[in-house]
């Protein structure tokens, strides 16, 4: 889905990233530019690194090298000043508050000081007006989704963390998803963690393919949904089947 | 009737201090996940910070009583403050060695109290007021008995209008379910930890001054001995669940004052923990305790 060519500058760029979670070293070096108003796709197998990626990104994990955006290291900064330098996170997870309600939720997104755009949130997702009031935890995972996603909208962030937001939901829930995303992503520069090979074409500007903690393939997603073998072969899945269209 | 009355009147007071000590300790272990055995010290420290505010007047009045209050609260939550940031902060996320820093915090201030003002009971002068009764039900019913039941709710209200109807609280109830996701909004956890373990601070302060009252003295191990059973309270409610925390503070007060009235003097004691081997046995999680959950 290419919006044209990425501004030369990047948003985020991560350079000699190594991180530990404990004493175990899980990521060895790692290198990538995430372009400007554009959607860069972390694809690889299981456990090769893809969320702790994120997670370093955000400052949960201890990390050395650099990861710099808009001018700065954030490798130096802590978890909640990372996310109010303009990066907003939907987690694997969706670890969206089960003991608050809907409301509650997006209310604990707003920043203080900052313009929040409920209008943007409900456009995407107008059920979420009509269950303010109930309980994140009765939700059904798709609309746990929702909110998840809704809290990262709400403030004007510069760069979006998506972190598989697929995993779990029925393929009619993926497919209304992507369709919700693909209208988020249009001004929002986006890293995202995506197993669904068919939603990750479908939203894709740019890839990068990860390996046991290292970067094996960084390239355009045209070049990279193009070659379906080789990407079978680099994921061990079976790729070929969404190489060949984004409703497989 | 009326040894009755008095009997659940005063025992409702007594949980008053089980619940004010109690309610401190689940909202630090609600956010923080850290069992606290400084609390005790605390409310010892306040009570005496109290008792030396209160004795520099010549006369006991309502107005230096609330002075010694304040001045109790102030210091349960400056030394609550020096506390996380000195000792709890920098062992966060090894809970042992919190809970045993913790301890030995408690054993060194009782030792600093006892070097410095000694083992005895120092008297605290109180308002003639608050020395008398009140006639509830035919029954003379002191009134400062009264005033620590009128306190606990004030506090119980307070902690549920912090929780329930302002941003601080929505962080804390996020925050007890999911710390690292707050952060990931924006929001600066560590901050709110201090925040929270200060309030607790401030509680055993309030409480401090309210125990000196109450037994009209301090002594270096007040603390420790009211410690004991908000630690019950807390349990049988339901770690991390203030309303829990209240009912069982109430229960606990009511069972032990009935034992030792109409059994034996003591018994109450051997009652409370036989209901939290009891509780523990047939509800783990307590009266009101979820899971990752403050109530």
């Amino acid at each position: 889905m290419s919006r044209g060519p990425a501004h030369a500058e990047p948003t985020l760029r991560l350079t000699d990233v190594h991180a530990w979670i404990g004493q175990s070293s899980i990521l060895h070096g790692i290198d990538f530019d995430v372009p400007a108003r554009a959607v860069t796709v972390l694809l690889g197998r299981n456990g090769v690194g893809k969320t702790s990626i994120l997670r370093s990104i955000l400052g949960f994990l201890r990390c050395e090298g650099e990861i710099r955006f808009d001018g700065m290291d954030l490798t130096k900064l802590p978890t909640h000043r990372v996310a109010l330098s303009g990066i907003g996170y939907i987690p694997e997870d969706r670890d969206v508050f089960h003991g608050l309600t809907v409301a509650e939720n997006l209310r604990l997104a707003e920043r203080r000081g900052a313009t929040v755009d409920y209008g943007r949130v409900y456009d995407l997702f107008p059920d979420l007006a009509k269950r303010s009031r109930q309980l994140a935890g009765t939700l059904s995972g798709g609309q746990q989704q929702m909110v998840s996603v809704a809290r990262a909208l709400l403030n004007d962030n510069q760069l979006l963390l998506i972190d598989e937001p697929t995993k779990g939901l029925s393929p009619r829930l993926v497919t209304e998803l992507v369709t919700s995303l693909e209208k988020v992503v249009q001004d929002t520069t986006v890293l995202l963690v995506e197993q669904n090979l068919a939603a990750a074409r479908r939203l894709a500007d740019h890839v990068v393919v990860i390996d046991q903690g290292r970067v094996v393939a960084d390239e355009s997603a045209d070049s990279m949904f193009g070659d379906g073998e080789r990407l079978r072969d680099m994921l061990g899945v079976g790729s070929a089947r969404a190489a060949r269209g984004p409703h497989s | 009737m009326n040894d009755f009355v008095l009997i659940v009147i005063s025992a409702l007071g007594l949980a008053s201090l089980y619940f004010i000590l109690a309610s401190g300790l689940s909202l630090i272990f609600g956010l923080m996940r850290v069992l606290t055995f400084a609390h005790g010290c605390f409310l010892t420290l306040s009570a005496y910070v109290a008792w030396l505010v209160v004795r520099e007047f010549e006369s006991a009045s309502t107005g230096m009583l609330l002075i010694g209050v304040v001045a109790a609260i102030a210091a349960g939550g400056l030394i609550s403050l020096v506390t996380e940031l000195l000792v709890i902060r920098p062992l966060k996320g090894k809970e042992l060695e919190q809970l045993l820093a913790t301890v030995g915090i408690s054993v060194a201030v009782v030792a600093l109290i006892q070097g410095t003002w000694g083992p005895d009971q120092h008297l605290v002068e109180v308002p003639a007021w608050l020395r008398e009764s009140t006639g509830i039900l035919g029954t003379d019913i002191p009134n400062i008995r009264l005033v620590l039941i009128a306190a606990a709710v004030a506090v119980l209200i307070a902690i549920k209008v912090l929780l329930g109807r302002t941003r601080y609280g929505l962080v804390v109830r996020a925050g007890v379910e999911n710390a690292e996701m707050v952060s990931a909004l924006g929001i600066d956890v560590q901050r709110s930890f201090t925040v929270m373990f200060t309030i607790g601070g401030l509680l055993a302060g309030f409480g401090g001054a309210l125990t000196a009252m109450y037994y009209r003295g301090v002594t270096p191990l007040m603390g420790d001995d009211l410690l004991i059973f908000a630690f019950i309270a807390l349990i049988v409610g339901g770690l991390g669940s203030i309303d829990g925390a209240a009912i069982a503070a109430v229960g606990l007060a009511l069972a032990q004052s009935l034992a030792n009235f109409y059994i034996d003097s003591g018994a109450g004691d051997i009652v409370i923990v036989l209901l939290m081997v009891v509780t523990l046995l047939v509800r783990p999680q307590g009266l009101l305790g979820q899971k990752e959950r403050l109530a």
